[in-house]
């Protein structure tokens, strides 16, 4: 059991549709490091946001059918998406832009309507990553016409992953870099970053409690972003395969990882894989917590047994 | 005098004989060769053929690196706007304001561009999680 923790500083803010948080080792480098996370928050907005009509993933979708040279970010974003997809035997797969909308998740979070009458339109299976013509060398984008993009599953990770570097190498001091229950990790902290674990990132209420010394961690779940469409209820994960919100068998997937990429990847896999999850997790190596609808918690990979921290 | 290199024929059933010991082993030889030549046909088939493998093909999601070369699109439609040159690009070090534009289209006649997506294994952490006593710095759970 790990009683030693970093006393550093902290802070948070609304950022990318949830909340993020930035804690760091020295104190004094807090400002400069907010400052390179947002930098870097509002670069990954620019690239990858599905709200923003100027974003290049919508001026992607917009063109489906016409090849078109994408910025570098907006590249290495695709590139995690697709090696995503390719690891996961598809069951994350950046195609499924339409799917998501047809669900009635065509505008931010907050300003969804959580009761919408209409009626779900038919489900259509995702496009498939495999028809996306893409070229790292020149950054040349074809999308199928018709076929929209969704990197949510991994650019808030990716994001995460970019901002705890930048920070560490340049302040030196050691961060974490919470965006909305997806941490990344970089620089030393001396005992690691105690970090609690819920369904909801933003619950408050006491449950287990782990120490991060590097690496990332990300956290899936079923039970937020979701709402009721045409009387049915629906969540933002979709089933590439279907095209439809997964069938939930999984109330939530936490996942540890040296990079928050990776960490999403799985956790976002395990919620789509339901049933299968844990042996195709199991071959990854990679330590894992999964609570079952019933609250049965299976912990694979070296996961530590649950332990209730203390008071915040 | 005897020719000492070229020693004489054998004449009658020992010729006949020895023909047929010929015709054999040429016989033997051909049907080796052709068994082995198509035993080596169907192994490079078998490994040039989509989505076959002499390899037993790995479980969905098996972290193993990987190469794919997805299929162009059907009925993508080529942009006739000129390319933008990848230097835009290069040496400034910031993201800021790069947008997607139309990139050239292939010269008729020319194959698309292939696609290349490597990717290397999911990697755990260096260290797994432990459980602590402490309160919480920050939370992880679904958004």
């Amino acid at each position: 059991v790990n009683r030693r923790h970093v006393h550093g500083a902290a802070t948070s803010f609304p950022a990318l549709g949830t909340t993020a948080t930035l804690l760091t080792t020295d104190r004094q480098v807090l400002t400069e490091a907010e400052r390179i996370l947002k930098d870097e928050l509002a670069a990954i907005d620019r690239a990858c946001s599905r709200f923003r009509p100027d974003s290049e993933l919508s001026r992607a979708n917009a063109t489906a059918g016409t090849a078109t040279t994408v910025g570098r970010l907006f590249a290495q974003a695709i590139e995690v998406a697709l090696r995503a997809a390719a690891l996961t035997g598809g069951a994350v797969d950046p195609t499924v832009g339409r799917a998501v909308i047809a669900l009635g998740y065509d505008r931010t979070f907050t300003s969804l309507r959580p009761q919408d009458a209409t009626p779900l339109p038919t489900a259509r299976p995702a496009t498939g990553w495999q028809t996306i013509d893409w070229c790292p060398e020149s950054r040349r984008l074809l999308l199928p016409p018709g076929t929209a993009l969704d990197l949510g599953a991994t650019a808030k990770a990716l994001a995460a992953d970019r901002a705890a570097r930048r920070i560490a190498e340049a302040t030196g001091s050691g961060v974490l870099v919470n965006l909305g229950g997806d941490l990344a990790t970089a620089g030393h902290a001396p005992g690691g970053w105690a970090v609690g674990l819920a369904d909801d990132h933003a619950a408050t209420a006491p449950g287990p409690v782990v120490t991060v010394t590097s690496g990332a961690m990300a956290t899936s779940g079923t039970g937020v972003r979701a709402w009721r469409r045409g009387g049915r209820p629906v969540h933002h994960i979709v089933d590439p395969a279907t095209g439809r919100s997964t069938e939930t068998f999984w109330r939530t997937v936490t996942v540890a990882a040296d990079t928050c990429v990776d960490a999403n990847t799985a956790t976002t896999a395990a919620i789509v894989l339901g049933d299968d999850a844990t042996a195709w997790l199991e071959r990854t190596g990679l330590p894992a917590r999964l609570v079952g609808l019933d609250g049965t918690v299976t912990r694979l990979g070296g996961w530590p047994e649950d332990q209730s921290g203390g008071p915040r | 005098m005897a020719d000492l290199h070229n020693p004489p024929e054998p004449e009658g059933p020992a010729r006949r004989e020895q023909g047929m010991r010929r015709v054999s082993t040429a016989t033997r030889w051909t049907l080796a060769a052709a068994a082995a030549g198509s035993a080596a046909l169907g192994l490079t088939y078998v490994n040039l053929a989509p989505g076959a493998s002499g390899a037993p093909a790995p479980a969905p999601g098996t972290p193993t690196a990987c190469t794919q070369r997805p299929a162009a699109p059907a009925g993508a439609v080529p942009s006739t706007t000129p390319p933008r040159g990848d230097r835009e690009h290069e040496g400034d070090g910031e993201d800021d304001g790069e947008r997607a534009v139309p990139a050239a289209a292939p010269a008729p006649g020319t194959a698309a561009p292939q696609t290349t997506v490597t990717c290397t294994p999911l990697t755990p952490p260096a260290q797994a999680p432990a459980t602590t006593q402490q309160a919480p710095q920050t939370r992880t759970g679904a958004s």
